[in-house]
């Protein structure tokens, strides 16, 4: 009887840090923006200051029929700091025929889109042209899941205070029998 | 029970105890040994990062970056990209005052970075050009974490500059939840760390602190 309760003693000093430390009633609530909406800025919706919405993921194809009229010459090359975007657009005028351009959007991400530009002209004036870019968003993509953040040592720390625990236990208990 | 049986259950119990006692005295000389190196390495790094500040001119005050959208699209000289840093080597200091975080912050997030410091996520951008990753332990020094509120100020120190962040939302998410580090095209900070605070453990959850960058003087009216 006097070992039993004992080792129960024991058992009750050593695992009730343990489940107090693990216990959901030691964990404070990580502040008050914590809510699931408060005021739609704390969920999985795009970041409410970005401007850049939707950008990251085009993928997927585009058809225009229409009638344009005009000339179009244009050559445009720049570079977004922002963003890394590399671009360049051309055109021709010409009398008749028919436009086909092509996009390929790739990115860090590994989005890749295609946007076809079919336009058949019934005026004077028909445009055809070609745009061809790439865009590069820097740093999307990561190794698959979040660092682990979880350090071994409280483990360790708790197992060392548990057998120098144990250790005392069964020396006293020894001492009292002898 | 004769005594020859009382004398073997007493050598056993004097070995059981013997073994529990080194057992004990080792877990907790490791615990102590990795105490120890982390502050010693906080304390060596910072004041390498002091020297490297001071030695330094005065580098620009981190501003916010430009948010210009593809609609006034302006052309622009391409940055010439930063080159990648090895891991485990010092890219600054970020301090929360509000709640006491301070430590340096170090490339890389394997076990010897984060156990030393707080560790920049490799995919991540750097300083003031993207939305910067950065990770720590729960129960070392991101513990803190655990009281951060909207609107603390967040200051990172490089040798690029110093870049204030205000404190936008905070998170929990699962650990495949990589999303929370994908690049808006603004600049931002986003903290990582385990969740719950207080777990024995690998803990289930991470806890996600995602602050925008400001300017200092609309960090100092915060």
């Amino acid at each position: 009887m006097k070992r039993l309760t004992l080792m129960t003693a024991v058992l009750a000093i050593v695992a009730a840090p343990a489940l107090f430390a693990q216990s959901t009633l030691n964990t404070n609530a990580p502040g008050p923006s914590q809510e699931t909406k408060p005021g739609q800025t704390n969920n999985n919706l795009q970041n409410p200051g970005s401007n850049m919405q939707g950008t990251q993921n085009q993928n997927g194809t585009m058809q225009e029929h229409g009638t344009v009229e005009g000339s179009a010459n244009e050559s445009v090359t720049g570079t977004n700091d922002m963003n890394n975007q590399n671009g360049t657009s051309t055109g021709t005028t010409g009398t008749t025929g028919t436009t086909t351009g092509t996009m390929n959007n790739t990115d860090s991400t590994g989005t890749t889109g295609t946007m076809n530009n079919d336009t058949t002209g019934t005026g004077s004036t028909d445009t055809s042209g070609s745009y061809s870019g790439s865009s590069n968003t820097d740093t999307t993509t990561t190794s698959g899941s979040l660092p682990k953040t979880a350090s071994d040592l409280p483990t360790v720390a708790i197992a060392g205070l548990l057998a120098l625990f144990a250790a005392f236990a069964l020396r006293t208990y020894a001492k009292r029998n002898a | 029970m004769d005594s020859s049986t009382i004398a073997m259950k007493r050598s056993h119990l004097r070995w059981l105890e013997r073994a529990l006692l080194l057992v004990g005295i080792l877990c907790l000389g490791i615990w102590a040994w990795s105490w120890l190196d982390s502050t010693y390495f906080q304390y060596r790094e910072n004041q390498i990062l002091d020297e490297a500040l001071n030695a330094a001119p005065a580098a620009p005050q981190g501003t916010a970056a430009e948010t210009d959208s593809l609609g006034s699209f302006k052309p622009q000289p391409a940055a010439t990209p930063p080159k990648p840093l090895e891991d485990g080597s010092l890219i600054g200091r970020i301090e929360i005052p509000r709640i006491g975080v301070s430590a340096v912050v170090l490339e890389g997030v394997d076990t010897k970075a984060l156990r030393r410091g707080v560790g920049h996520i490799p995919e991540t951008a750097r300083p003031g050009i993207g939305n910067v990753g950065l990770a720590a332990h729960r129960d070392s020094f991101f513990r803190g974490l655990k009281d951060i509120r909207k609107n603390d100020i967040i200051r990172l120190q490089t040798l690029e500059g110093t870049f204030q962040y205000r404190v936008d939302w905070t998170e929990i998410v699962k650990p495949d939840d990589t999303k929370v580090l994908a690049d808006n095209g603004t600049s931002e900070l986003t903290l990582v760390t385990c969740y719950p605070f207080y777990y024995v453990g690998s803990a289930p959850k991470r806890f996600i602190v995602r602050a925008q960058q400001v300017d200092e003087a609309e960090a100092r009216v915060e």
